[in-house]
C-alpha cells in the first residue's frame, strides 16, 4: 500500500483515499459587511468540522469574534448558546474569564482584533448537521500584543438538536462592529 | 441603509455582498447586558 507516501505516477486507490482524514470543504474571504456567512458547508458527509481563519480588526475598539448557526433559508439561531472563555492578561499575568448563559445570542470563539491587527482562530465544530447538541472548542489569539490577552480558549454548546448546514460570523455582543477582512477555511474530519 | 452581509455559497464557490433585509438587520442589534457593547478596552500595562 502506497499510503501515506506516494511517488510520481502512483495510482491512487480507494483504500489510500479513504484513509485521508481531513478534507477541505470550502474557503471564504469577506472584505465588508456587518456579518459574513458560509452557506451549505455542513452536510451529512461529516459529523465533525475544523474551521481555521484570520480576522483583521477595523477599529480602535476590540471585539470577540463569534458565530451563529442556521439551516437553509432560515434565520441564524439567536439563543441557546452556552459558552465560556478564558484568557490571560499578558501585562498583569492574571486570568480573565467571561461566559454566555443559555440566553446568549451567539457562540464566542474568542479571537480579538483591533486597529488593523490580525487575530487567528482554529476551532472544531462538533455535530452541526447531526440531530444532537452542537459544540465547539476554540483556540484563538488577540491582535493587540502586549496590551491584550493570550492563551485564549473558548468552548461551548448550542443545546438543541436542530441540524444546521451553515454558519454566520459576527462580533459578540452581536451587532457591534463590522467585518472588513475575514478569511475562513472549512475542513471536514472523515471517520 | 441596512448593514451589508457577505454570503459564500459552498456549492457554487461564489461570494456575494448585499444589503441586509430589514428582517436580517433586526437580528443584529447590539444586545449586551446593561448596555455593554461587547468591546474590550486595552489592558492596562502595569509598571
Amino acid at each position: 500500500m502506497a499510503f501515506p507516501s506516494f511517488a510520481s505516477g502512483d495510482v491512487l486507490t480507494a483504500s489510500d483515499m479513504n484513509a485521508v482524514g481531513l478534507w477541505k470543504i470550502t474557503t471564504m474571504t469577506a472584505t465588508s459587511g456587518g456579518t459574513a456567512n458560509i452557506a451549505g458547508c455542513f452536510t451529512s458527509t461529516y459529523a465533525r468540522y475544523r474551521l481555521i481563519g484570520t480576522i483583521i480588526g477595523n477599529s480602535a475598539t476590540a471585539y470577540d469574534l463569534a458565530f451563529r448557526l442556521y439551516a437553509g433559508a432560515g434565520s441564524p439561531v439567536a439563543t441557546g448558546y452556552y459558552w465560556g472563555v478564558t484568557r490571560v492578561d499578558i501585562a498583569a499575568g492574571t486570568s480573565n474569564v467571561s461566559s454566555g448563559g443559555g440566553l446568549s445570542t451567539y457562540a464566542n470563539i474568542g479571537a480579538i482584533a483591533a486597529n488593523g491587527g490580525r487575530a487567528h482562530f482554529a476551532f472544531d465544530l462538533i455535530n452541526p448537521q447531526q440531530a444532537q447538541y452542537t459544540s465547539w472548542n476554540s483556540s484563538a489569539t488577540d491582535s493587540r500584543g502586549a496590551t491584550g490577552y493570550g492563551g485564549i480558549t473558548a468552548n461551548g454548546q448550542l443545546t438543541n438538536t436542530t441540524q444546521y448546514d451553515s454558519i454566520q460570523f459576527g462580533y459578540g455582543v452581536w451587532g457591534t462592529g463590522t467585518i472588513s477582512n475575514l478569511q475562513v477555511a472549512v475542513y471536514g474530519y472523515r471517520d | 441603509m441596512n448593514p451589508t452581509i457577505t454570503i459564500h455559497d459552498t456549492e457554487t464557490n461564489e461570494t456575494i455582498v448585499r444589503e441586509m433585509t430589514d428582517e436580517e438587520a433586526a437580528t443584529i442589534k447590539p444586545d449586551g447586558p446593561n448596555g455593554w457593547d461587547g468591546s474590550y478596552p486595552p489592558v492596562e500595562v502595569k509598571p
